[in-house]
């Protein structure tokens, strides 16, 4: 039987990286948050790490664009974004372990799409540059929807992470499998919001998270609330499919992080579940 | 009825280098293999924001000319001209629920 070992939560934001490089104020704290995550998750010693993510219009775009999908490919590379503030990566990708999950998926009622080529974009890069730098654990990409409406439902997003851990527990293998989903709660790419936060949602989203009341937080992540927080709000999903999967457990780290009132950018939290 | 042309233009300048240096070099020839209403094509060659965005252009997309400051937008201009339309019920492909008017108003005088 393969192990969830733990569970985790990042920002995406393309231009940490280069933040924390030129040091300063934000890229200390930056720096300093991922840095605590990244402990824990070395401390589990995982051997795969499931990335629960939204593809950022890098593979999929309108002609083509999946609830679910999971990442076949043997290895993936990236950010392939012609606006990429980070250097080039390569990735593994457990491609046994991704088959077994599209497998699982498709006998329990997820009719999941695969990708047998994938690009990467900041999105999945960022955290692992932080979580992983030496980019030598094998990843499983899975997508979910979260950039373009209609989005999936958070029910259902649950139910998938829910799937993803009964996946995990019945697995034969013997692998330790860490979870990390990629996501801010507030932020607005480009449209009339840029640069303001929703504060008040971010605060509801941290406690409810914190207190473990994943239900009441499902029955909240109504599509209108989730965007009404900005036109990337959608990536709670991401978070809300490790909920599923985590089975209503509390966070052993839990840290909001929203920039000051006079410079608002986004707002999004860092955390940890150490499982068991 | 081409807005999905439009949204195609912007993804390809965000994920394809040969099509973004066409682009960068020759609009005309970068724009001649789509769709386009004669309005469209003004509008994007013209950076107009503004237009875009009521077209129904995806923001997450439409973001990539400040990214690349191309035709005559770059980051400052991009903020102050999309904000113009914070309070307005504008369609786009993002979807904004119409209610978030308020928040997007009293966001302006958060951030001043």
């Amino acid at each position: 039987m393969a192990e969830l070992v733990l569970g985790v939560g990042v920002p995406h934001t393309p231009y940490f990286p280069r933040l924390v490089e030129e040091g300063g104020k934000s890229g200390s704290r930056i720096a300093s948050l991922f840095s605590h995550v990244a402990k824990r998750l070395e401390a589990s010693a995982p051997d795969v790490v499931v990335v629960l993510d939204s593809d950022h219009f890098v593979n999929f775009f309108f002609n083509n664009l999946p609830a679910f999908c999971v990442g076949l490919a043997d290895e993936a590379e990236g950010p392939y974004e012609t606006s990429r503030q980070m250097p080039w990566c390569k990735v593994p990708i457990d491609q046994t372990i991704a088959k077994g999950l599209l497998q699982h998926g498709l006998d329990s009622g997820f009719d999941l799409a695969a990708a047998e080529e994938l690009k990467l974009d900041h999105s999945i890069l960022v955290p692992l540059t932080f979580l992983t730098p030496k980019m030598d654990i094998p990843i499983v990409p899975l997508f979910i929807k979260g950039l373009a409406t209609p989005l999936p439902r958070a029910r259902r997003c649950y139910a998938l992470g829910k799937m993803l851990r009964r996946f995990i527990e019945r697995w034969p293998g013997k692998e330790r499998i860490a979870l990390v989903a990629s996501g801010s709660f507030s932020l607005e790419v480009g449209g009339p919001r840029m640069g303001w936060i929703d504060r008040p949602w971010v605060s509801t989203l941290v406690e409810l998270i914190r207190a473990g009341k994943t239900s009441d937080l499902v029955k909240r992540a109504t599509t209108r609330r989730m965007l009404g927080a900005g036109n990337t709000g959608g990536e709670l999903l991401n978070w809300i499919t490790l909920l599923g999967a985590l089975d209503g457990e509390t966070p052993t780290f839990l840290e909001p992080d929203m920039q000051p009132v006079e410079d608002p950018r986004d707002a999004h939290a860092y955390a940890v579940w150490e499982v068991g | 009825m081409s807005v999905y042309d439009v949204n195609k233009i912007f993804y390809l300048l965000e994920t394809d280098e040969a099509f973004l240096a066409t682009f960068r070099s020759d609009a005309d020839e970068a724009l001649k293999a789509f769709r386009l209403t004669p309005a469209e094509t003004a509008a994007i060659k013209g950076g107009d924001i503004v237009s875009l965005y009521q077209m129904g252009v995806h923001a997450f997309l439409l973001n990539v000319l400040a990214r690349h400051n191309l035709c005559g937008v770059n980051r400052d201009n991009y903020i102050s001209r999309i904000r113009t339309l914070a309070g307005r019920g504008a369609a786009s492909s993002d979807s904004r629920p119409r209610r978030k008017k308020a928040a997007a108003r009293g966001n302006l005088r958060e951030s001043g």
